[in-house]
């Protein structure tokens, strides 16, 4: 599991995905699975599936089949917030700042190791199990 | 006179969405009406090619020809616009039009169909120039002011050329000389290989 950008989205996404121009053009969060692994896991395009981390967290998010990926290799952009584990938390932004998209986040379902010299967290390389939701 | 015309280079269309972006913010366009479009074909396999689509201003335009109300007209410099307060929202003209060119905002409780919308190569419409009531319907008219369209202007690999058809022809030609022209594949001799793209990436 490795995860990166969207060109649409800058960093956490809050500030972009509350700009309807940019939100409007990437509206789910997504996984994106090789179609070896999605029949493995009996999946289709555009289906939610469960994305399983190896510390017991989990983030329900739409699966993109594509070659994109490797087989093996599952790929999460990092832009979104405010679902947690299948909740929607939008009732939880103050009135009037919560953008237009929400979705999980990656990092939900990251571990814990990280680099010591700089204490960058690792959000590039994971284990994790896809389930269909 | 000039025929205005847009043309997309698919080898150097990087699938950014600037275009898409600069359209929507310049002419206000509301959620779920896409004046242009990035598609995308061969995602992720060998050859995957990203074009850039929106109102070709065709010279036979499809769409002025199936209008019952008659609302599409031509400006001097080729470009396809639209009378809004005579459009009746009837679709025909996005059912003739081979680009998905016209688009309809949903309108009111049932989901009916509003008046067309489309790219009019940022020259507004049949109202005043600069006026407020062209913006509000059209968006900004950028070619009344001396300026290209701000896709085209926008676009950061150059892919996208708007302008003169001639003068984009003709610098469209000028490049597929010269990146033709690179080197040629090592192993299979004369076949000859483009200075970038998948198969200079990829070897593949």
């Amino acid at each position: 599991m490795t995860s990166g950008r969207l060109v649409e989205y800058e960093g956490g996404g809050d500030e972009t995905r509350s700009n309807p121009w940019l939100a409007e053009l990437q509206q789910q969060m997504f996984v994106e699975i090789n179609p070896a692994d999605a029949n493995n896991a009996g999946v289709k395009h555009g289906e939610q599936v469960w994305v399983e981390g190896p510390e017991g967290g989990k983030i329900k998010v739409m699966a993109f089949v594509t070659n994109r990926v490797g087989r093996g290799l599952v790929f999460m952009p990092f832009h979104f917030a405010g679902h947690y584990q299948g909740k929607d938390l939008r009732n939880k932004y103050p009135e009037g700042c919560d953008p237009y998209i929400l979705g999980e986040s990656c990092n939900t379902v990251f571990t814990y190791g990280y680099d010591s010299v700089t204490a960058m967290q690792e959000t590039k390389v994971s284990l994790c199990r896809l389930q269909k939701a | 006179m000039a025929r205005m015309k847009f043309l997309c280079d698919d080898d150097r269309c990087i699938e950014c969405n600037a275009c898409i972006t600069a359209c929507k913010n310049e002419h206000e366009v509301p959620w779920g009406v896409n004046r242009r479009r990035v598609v995308t074909i061969n995602d992720g396999q060998s050859g995957e090619t990203s074009i850039s689509v929106a109102c070709m201003h065709c010279s036979d335009a499809p769409c002025a020809q199936v209008c019952p109300v008659d609302c599409f007209y031509f400006t001097d410099d080729g470009v396809v616009l639209h009378d809004k307060d005579l459009c009746i929202g009837c679709g025909y003209c996005f059912y003739a039009c081979p680009f998905g060119a016209p688009q309809f905002p949903q309108d009111g409780a049932f989901g009916n169909r509003g008046k067309m919308d489309k790219c009019t190569f940022c020259a507004g419409g049949p109202e005043e120039d600069h006026s407020e009531a062209e913006f509000e319907k059209y968006g900004r008219n950028r070619l009344a002011e001396g300026k290209l369209p701000l896709c085209a202007e926008m676009c950061s690999t150059k892919a996208l050329l708007a302008g003169d058809g001639d003068v984009i022809s003709n610098l469209f030609s000028q490049r597929v000389t010269q990146r033709q022209l690179s080197q040629e594949e090592p192993d299979s001799g004369t076949a000859q290989v483009k200075l970038w793209g998948w198969k200079t990436a990829y070897k593949d």
